[in-house]
């Protein structure tokens, strides 16, 4: 997956975005096996022909049940159905997310708390912040809980505040 | 449906979609990517600085 090319296209189209997920937690700390690119975008009608916009450079594919898998349409409302897509790019698999677990409602304040960072190849994003990475596992039923991400987040945070 | 519910059968679908060999090209890029991008204490291929006899002594 060419995941600089995402985070480029993304940006180069000013969506709105948050860098969340396996990504976001293997770039700030620990290697994790993930074979996607999760984001959680502004899910209004500013953004969301920004979005669609990218999406469609990407050549991004969905499709409301398989037998309709297509590239995504020209007009970005079909973006409005739903709170989660899973979708194909040339450059890899892209989970959209218009609201995240354990953070309903809270994409402003999260934005704000949120990390800018640079990948290797110097491609800017915003990464979720550590107590709200933390807060999406808690959200989780015990049993699909990524204990370890759990423990080195619970680890930076009080890293962070000195303790 | 619920959130989860929903996320499952998004994923089933993309499974159902995608194109083997576009998906293991896809496995194996990601794989190069994270080694570049994992913070550099944990990279397998860092430099590291030769020992030098005068080093051990």
């Amino acid at each position: 997956m060419n995941v600089d090319e995402i985070l480029k296209v993304l940006w180069d189209e000013q969506v709105d975005c948050l860098l969340i997920g396996g990504m976001n937690f293997l770039i700030r700390h620990r290697p994790e096996l993930t074979f996607d690119v999760d984001v959680w975008v502004r899910g209004d009608s500013d953004n969301l022909p920004n979005l669609n916009r990218a999406l469609r450079q990407l050549g991004a594919e969905w499709g409301r049940t398989e037998a309709e898998w297509a590239p995504v349409p020209d007009s970005w409302h079909w973006l409005e159905g739903q709170g989660v897509f899973c979708l194909t790019t040339r450059h890899g698999a892209l989970d959209v997310f218009r609201d995240v677990r354990g953070l309903e409602g809270r994409y402003a304040d999260c934005w704000a708390r949120a990390i800018p960072s640079s990948t290797a190849a110097g491609i800017a994003f915003r990464g979720l912040a550590d107590e709200d990475m933390l807060a999406c596992q808690e959200a989780l039923p015990p049993g699909e809980r990524n204990l370890r991400r759990m423990e080195v987040l619970r680890e930076a945070i009080r890293r962070a505040r000195g303790q | 449906m619920d959130s989860d519910q929903l996320k499952k059968r998004e994923e089933r679908k993309r499974d159902a979609a995608y194109d083997p060999v576009e998906r293991w090209k896809h496995i194996q890029q990601t794989i190069t990517w994270a080694e570049a991008n994992m913070p550099p204490e944990l990279r397998r291929n860092r430099p590291r600085t030769a020992r030098t006899r005068s080093d051990q002594q």
